[in-house]
């Protein structure tokens, strides 16, 4: 057994050693972070050497592996009325590319309890991202897949209280790229590594209400982040196990220097086929470690925090062949609540 | 009277208060004006008061007035069922001034045409009035900038307009131009009859003097004398001579007369020339009667200024001195009695370290980021009402001996009701902006003292900081400041994580828990 997790256990306790950032609290692009599909929040994010879809999303190298076309749409809803809407097509174009179209939605509609500074309570408000990514995908060989995308963001939120009303701001960014390598070690194990949002930024101008002419830019930095993953595939109680390791590195400014405060998440979850047509899964998530295990860890230990996950997979061959319902839950690493996604995926 | 407008007007200082006017003014609002109880705001852009009446005007976005009144109201003034609330809504211009009397309180408004608002104190009743000024071109200007009750009558420095005098009972409406005999009804005033613009001429200001029977009115070049009773005017004997041969008086921009000192010494706010410069300064002056000239008495600009009893002079600075940017300042001066002997920059018997203590230790908050306006109101032979109005609400001492730096300032702000258990809590603002500096928590707790933990997180649950952490507090039915637990001095998120970064646009959450248990959750966005 420990032989067969060697390769990961390696790359986890390596990775951890030389990659560095800073805290990940309060940079641009938490809300990219949050694991899309039912499939990955059941495995606690821990999806991207194996995805079963949304490639595009999170790892379009695999792309061109695919055998059939793919469809793919789903939602969820999170413990503070936080939203997920999304949708894939993705495709292999013979004989080494694959493509997909991605298009998430995520938001916050239910922004019903902002107060202005006299306190007066102002009764809706939302945050609204459109996130949408076109991904290309390239076979190198038996072992070496390659793979991109582009994508485009549009974010609108409250900004201001103007004249008894919520004042909204809107922004969008386009051309920040994902790139992505997936090495196929065997057929039980696949590493990849991910460069994620390399140059994407928002421009923000955001009225100040009190001095009414003028306008405040702001540029969002969505921080280059660093992903490496593992697939590895065993058997439990005769049964199919696929364990994913998920480690992700977030560079503020999009520099690789490191930083004061090393951090990285790291997630890990596994998905068990019980039956042909029923699959369980189960994983733990986003723990972070950083320099306060050491430097601090009073700190550390006292706002540890975690992503405990569990999903389901269920085979709707009665309904069409190749579909699929996927569902996951999660806790929200502050105990406010539980964390929901369920999709349709559909393989023709 | 409202001096703090019409000093920052006249000087150019870009208080707070005035841009929020500025920016009301060019706002056209199809909201309705509407009556009621309490607070609106607890941005105070400026007050006036008389005896135990106080109005304020209140508001960024929206403007309302508030009125106090009373002995019994004005021993609870933060209580907001004691204050009267009239939000401005269905006025599309700014407010100039605002002045009691007779039982009526009336204000200028900016509009065209002009129009004076009466508010009847024992009806609680408003009205409109419409000044009916000549069509004229946009080089006149009718503006009502300074109000007065006097003898029985409203009297407005209205610009271009004159001197007019209004009697609400019987709504004669009259103008008189400063030296010229008779008067005019204002329906019945030709525009011929007007004197041709003049920036120098025009009425800016009006005091009284002695009495209600005689006003001092400014006007930038002059000031007269004007008799309530038989309406005739008299030159007054006050030059511009300046007892500083460096300097030369250029205008006046308002003319204070100090009635709490029996020799009703008077004190200008003037723009200067110095002989070494080639542009005007504004000083504040005090007229000595004796040598007939003019003494500088602080050559520095008060945003607002009040008198106390024994010669104290409160004032409010928001300036740059020594290159260093120095805002939000209350000083106390001690001037020599009397229109003789005055100090040239006199040394303020107390800072704003004084008001500073007095205002923030019983509340635990900070101290204001803008002080808009201050105003004494005598109650006894030797103390007073002592208001501060500021960006975060008005600050009361209700037993002020001039001079003295003890006691605290009561604060009056807009505080709703929390309930306790932490089932209502929320931030205000809730919406960071490049326009505020944050946002404090607001939240009860159930126990009478328990500790309090505050963390904030992203959007995906990642910690950002943690605001507090086990920090006691007690609940507002024990003690905690304005019926809360928060102590606004540390419950507050600067949108900064925990690295000392300004965290990116986008939705945050906080969640506040207690060791006895009570949890809560809440979300707050940046946006800057």
């Amino acid at each position: 057994m420990a032989y067969r997790f060697r390769g990961t256990v390696m790359m986890i306790g390596v990775s951890a050693t030389i990659l560095a950032a800073s805290m990940t609290g309060g940079e641009g692009g938490a809300y990219l972070r949050y694991p899309s599909g039912a499939a990955a929040l059941g495995t606690a994010g821990a999806n991207a050497a194996s995805p079963s879809y949304l490639l595009s999303w999170w790892n379009p190298s695999l792309l061109c592996l695919l055998e059939k076309r793919s469809v793919a749409f789903g939602g969820g809803i999170r413990a503070f009325g936080q939203s997920d809407g999304f949708g894939a097509l993705e495709f292999k174009v013979p004989p080494r590319v694959g493509m997909g179209l991605f298009l998430l939605y995520r938001g916050d509609p239910f922004l019903n309890n902002l107060y202005d500074e006299n306190e007066n309570s102002y009764p809706s408000a939302a945050y609204t991202t459109f996130t949408g990514k076109i991904a290309l995908s390239y076979y190198i060989n038996r072992r070496l897949t390659a793979g991109g995308s582009i994508a485009i963001r549009y974010v609108s939120m409250p900004s201001g209280f103007s004249d008894g009303k919520i004042a909204s701001t809107s922004t969008t960014g386009i051309g920040s790229f994902d790139f992505a390598l997936t090495w196929q070690q065997s057929k039980k194990l696949m590493l990849t590594a991910q460069i994620r949002d390399l140059g994407a930024t928002m421009d923000w101008n955001f009225s100040s209400y009190y001095y009414s002419d003028f306008n405040v830019p702001s540029q969002d930095v969505i921080p280059l982040s660093l992903l490496l993953g593992s697939s590895y595939t065993a058997t439990l109680l005769e049964r199919s196990l696929i364990w994913n390791t998920d480690l992700r590195c977030y560079f503020p400014d999009n520099s690789s220097k490191p930083a004061r405060r090393p951090q990285a998440s790291l997630s890990s979850g596994c998905e068990w086929q019980y039956r042909d047509n029923l699959s369980f899964r189960l994983g733990l998530g986003d723990i972070l470690f950083n320099g306060d295990i050491t430097a601090d860890s009073h700190t550390y230990w006292n706002t540890f925090s975690f992503r405990l996950a569990g999903g389901v997979s269920y085979e709707l061959s009665k309904v069409r062949k190749g579909m699929r319902l996927n569902y996951g839950c999660s806790t929200d690493k502050v105990w406010a609540g539980v964390d929901q996604q369920v999709d349709i995926t559909w393989q023709f | 009277m409202r001096m703090s407008s019409i000093i920052a007007n006249k000087s150019g200082i870009i208080a707070a208060a005035v841009v929020a006017l500025a920016a009301w003014g060019t706002m056209l609002h199809a909201a309705e004006c509407t009556t009621g109880k309490g607070l609106a705001s607890n941005t105070v852009n400026w007050i006036v008061g008389k005896g135990d009446t106080l109005w304020m005007m209140a508001g960024r976005d929206s403007y309302s007035l508030n009125m106090i009144a009373g002995d019994e109201a004005i021993k609870n003034p933060d209580d907001e069922r004691n204050w009267w609330l009239y939000s401005l809504g269905c006025h599309t211009q700014g407010l100039f001034d605002l002045a009691i009397g007779g039982g009526y309180t009336v204000a200028s408004f900016d509009t065209a045409p002009n129009i004076l608002w009466q508010y009847t104190h024992e009806t609680g009743r408003t009205k409109d009035v419409s000044l009916s000024w000549p069509q004229a071109d946009s080089s006149y200007d009718f503006t009502v900038v300074d109000l007065l009750y006097a003898d029985g009558v409203f009297f407005g420095a209205a610009s271009n307009g004159g001197l007019l005098r209004w009697n609400n009972e019987n709504n004669e409406k009259a103008v008189f131009f400063p030296g010229k005999p008779g008067a005019h009804v204002l329906g019945e005033l030709k525009l011929t009859d007007i004197p041709k613009p003049d920036s120098m001429t025009a009425v800016t200001g009006i005091e009284t003097v002695a009495d209600d029977s005689l006003l001092l009115v400014t006007t930038p070049s002059k000031l007269w004398l004007f008799s309530v009773r038989d309406s005739l005017w008299d030159s007054v004997s006050v030059g511009t001579a300046c007892s500083d041969p460096d300097v030369s008086l250029h205008r006046f921009s308002y003319v204070f007369v100090n009635r709490l000192d029996v020799a009703r010494p008077i004190y200008a706010l003037v723009d200067v020339r110095l002989a070494s410069a080639k542009t005007d300064t504004s000083y504040l002056c005090k007229y000595n009667r004796r040598e007939h000239t003019w003494d500088v008495l602080l050559r520095r600009t008060p945003k607002s200024m009040t008198f106390g009893w024994g010669n104290i002079l409160y004032m409010l600075f928001d300036e740059t001195l020594g290159g260093a940017a120095v805002q939000n300042i209350a000083l106390m001066y001690h001037d020599l009695p009397g229109d003789t002997g005055s100090i040239e920059n006199p040394v303020a018997v107390e800072d704003e370290r004084y008001f500073n203590h007095r205002m923030t230790s019983q509340y635990d908050v900070d101290y204001p980021k803008v002080l808009t306006d201050i105003l004494f109101i005598p109650k006894t032979d030797s103390t007073g009402y002592l208001w501060i109005a500021s960006s975060e609400g008005l600050f009361f001492s209700d037993d002020e001996v001039a001079g003295s730096d003890t006691g605290s300032f009561l604060l009056i702000r807009r505080a709703p009701s929390v309930g306790a258990g932490l089932k209502t809590t929320y931030a205000r603002p809730g919406i960071i902006t490049p326009s505020n500096d944050g946002c404090v928590f607001v939240y009860n707790i159930k126990k009478a003292s328990a500790k309090v933990t505050i963390r904030v997180y992203d959007y995906n649950m990642e910690l950002v900081k943690t605001i507090i952490e086990n920090r006691p507090r007690l609940s507002g039915k024990n003690g905690g400041p304005l019926g809360r637990s928060t102590v606004e001095s540390e419950d507050r998120w600067d949108g900064r994580n925990g690295s000392g970064r300004v965290c990116a646009p986008g939705i945050y959450y906080y969640k506040i828990t207690t060791d006895s248990g009570e949890r809560s959750f809440g979300k707050i966005v940046v946006a800057r």
